[in-house]
């Protein structure tokens, strides 16, 4: 694991680095760290494999409406099987999860919700997403995803937490954060205080030059970090967050934050997935990232197999979100 | 000189910060050079103890500066040329501090304003303005791009304002348009300053209105049930900074513009909706 020597917000703004003087302390990263090892490594890329698997042999989504293009094969989006594996996931690992259906016809939404009671605080809920959907087999876009989420819900099942926490299986990300969207209006995250929600965690790379800038923002070149987006609203989380990542070394982390709210014409390349309607709506919310299309080059292309991610990455971002989920939620000692 | 030029940065301050004040973040990062804006100005300027002269020019702002070209006039109408360059020295220095999100936009925020009221009250001081006390009544047709984070939107309206002077320089003008094809509507009111120079009146100011073209009706389906969630939590409230550069009194009683141009967004969360709009030729008439 490599120790980031210092966290550099990108681009659209500032640094956000170990030794800034406005840094947040230390506290409860013992407890978040604590959390962070109960996520064990073994598990994230069979579930990734079972993911790509399942996705690989579903039928395609309608794309009625979606021109299908080089970068947008929408003729190829599947989900019906992995709403089914990620239902039977939550259900292996103890939860009892439920299927929000929202929507008719062929763009209805299967958002899948499995919950982890908080103990006093329990109407204050901290919502982990990611979108269960993909083009061709998606080991990266989203299976990556998926996977760190089923292993955070599992490692946090030995703790209690003061907040309650949320994981939801977005469904038709791809197709526009339909199930985000549509879970967001029919007031399912009315009662969401902090969320986290990832997209595409698994690709590194060492080699220079892997890593494009994005629209103008300035990143190091070396593809081999998470980049943790925020906006204002969700700044002290995405700096709470590096500021862990660079004092415990669990994870080599790039803070990015974009301007106000971050619902800006030219800070929407930051809204590109289920995160987008959650920061329109202010409520404090990161986005976990390896960078898609402005890294990997199986971005949304056959390649995207588990064969290309690297599976120590997408352990260190895990256990990174798990530690995430125990400071936002406030894990009881 | 020093003067002016602290004058004639005014405008251009503003309508970076309301055109897209992100690319002010983007250069304190230092790392965005090709972001430019290209604005036609008519600007009146007044040195202490002096008469007010009036100016109009081209000039590009990008992310270290701007540059560009004034032909200034005295009050016998002789002309002369100012080359109009400067670095955006307090934006450069905060690039070098540490500093949060929320000191860098209270910063440039803050700028705007200074730089601005006064070249506005400068404007007023010194100004003959205009000398009918008759209303104005004016008619044309507007283009109107809207952009939101997922969206970009143009429409066509025809505008319909009645115009009437304050004091000095300073005039209001409020009106409406309707939109054509759709009816929807909005209603406005400015105030502004304007300046006669022979037959040229161009015009700078503030307008604020109520709105409901706020609409994102292209027909693309990715992102469109996102799109429709944004647009029901947008204000109905804008703002805009407006300028006329291009008004000039044909005949007495009559005034043509073109391509006036106005560059706002929403109250309530600024910048999230950037709308911009041009008064593609307007006829003014004093009854």
């Amino acid at each position: 694991m490599i120790t980031p020597k210092i966290l550099r917000a990108g681009g659209l703004l500032l640094l956000l680095g170990s030794c800034s003087p406005t840094g947040p302390g230390s506290d409860g990263f013992e407890s978040a760290a604590i959390v962070a090892a109960d996520v064990v490594g073994p598990n994230l890329m069979p579930w990734v494999r079972l993911l790509s698997e399942a996705h690989t042999r579903d039928f395609p989504v309608s794309n009625d409406g979606y021109v299908s293009k080089d970068r947008f094969p929408s003729d190829r989006l599947t989900r019906d099987s992995a709403v089914v594996l990620v239902d039977s996931a939550f259900r292996s690992i103890g939860y009892v999860p439920s299927t929000v259906v929202l929507g008719q016809g062929p763009h209805a939404t299967f958002n899948v919700v499995a919950e982890w009671p908080g103990t006093d605080r329990v109407g204050e809920v901290v919502l982990v997403g990611c979108h269960l959907d993909a083009f061709y087999a998606g080991a990266d876009d989203n299976g990556s995803a998926v996977a760190a989420v089923l292993e955070t819900a599992r490692a946090i099942r030995g703790h209690l937490f003061s907040r309650t926490i949320r994981f939801v299986a977005f469904d038709l990300e791809e197709f526009g954060s339909i199930g985000s969207t549509r879970y967001i209006e029919a007031g399912h995250a009315d009662d969401v205080v902090r969320a986290i929600v990832l997209d595409m965690v698994g690709y590194a790379s060492s080699a220079p030059g892997s890593q494009q800038n994005v629209v103008g923002i300035r990143l190091p070149d070396v593809g081999d970090y998470l980049i943790v987006a925020g906006n204002e609203t969700s700044a002290d989380l995405v700096q709470r967050l590096t500021s862990f990542a660079h004092t415990t070394a669990i994870a080599k982390v790039h803070g990015v934050l974009a301007p106000g709210d971050g619902t800006y014409f030219l800070s929407s390349v930051f809204m590109r997935s289920d995160h987008g309607l959650l920061w329109y709506r202010g409520i404090p919310t990161i986005f976990l990232t390896d960078g898609a299309n402005f890294r990997n080059p199986h971005y949304h292309k056959s390649t995207d197999s588990p064969e290309t991610l690297d599976p120590s990455f997408l352990e260190s971002n895990t256990r990174l979100l798990a530690a995430a989920v125990a400071m936002y939620a406030e894990v009881r000692p | 000189m020093t003067q002016e030029m602290a004058l004639i940065r005014g405008p251009i301050l503003l309508e970076t910060n309301f055109v897209s004040y992100v690319s002010n973040l983007l250069k304190v990062a230092g790392d965005v050079k090709s972001f430019f804006v290209v604005e036609a100005s008519a600007l009146s300027i007044q040195e202490s103890g002096a008469p007010s002269v009036l100016a109009f020019g081209i000039q590009a702002s990008n992310a270290n500066g701007h540059i560009g070209l004034l032909a200034v006039f005295d009050e016998s109408g002789r002309g002369r040329w100012l080359n109009n360059c400067q670095q955006h020295h307090m934006h450069t220095s905060l690039a070098h501090s540490r500093i949060s999100i929320r000191q860098v936009r209270m910063t440039v925020r803050r700028l705007s304003m200074v730089v601005f009221f006064p070249w506005l009250i400068a404007s007023s001081q010194g100004a003959e303005g205009i000398r009918s006390v008759r209303l104005e009544y004016a008619l044309g047709p507007s283009a109107l791009i809207y952009q939101s984070v997922y969206s970009m939107d143009a429409t066509f309206a025809l505008e319909g304002s009645v115009r009437g002077p304050v004091s000095g320089a300073w005039e209001w003008q409020a009106g409406g348009r309707l939109e054509l094809f759709t009816a929807r509507t909005e209603i406005f009111a400015r105030v502004l300053v304007s300046e006669s120079f022979a037959s040229w009146r161009p015009s700078i100011g503030l307008e604020a209105g109520i709105t409901n073209r706020a609409r994102w009706t292209d027909g693309n389906a990715l992102l469109r049930e996102a799109r429709r969630s944004m647009d029901d939590v947008s204000s109905p409230f804008y703002f805009a900074w407006y300028s006329a550069p291009l008004s000039f009194e044909v005949r007495e009683g009559w005034r043509l513009s073109v391509a006036e141009l106005q560059i706002g967004s929403h109250f309530g969360r600024v910048g999230r909706t950037t709308r911009v709009q041009v008064g593609l030729i307007t006829l003014g008439a004093r009854l």
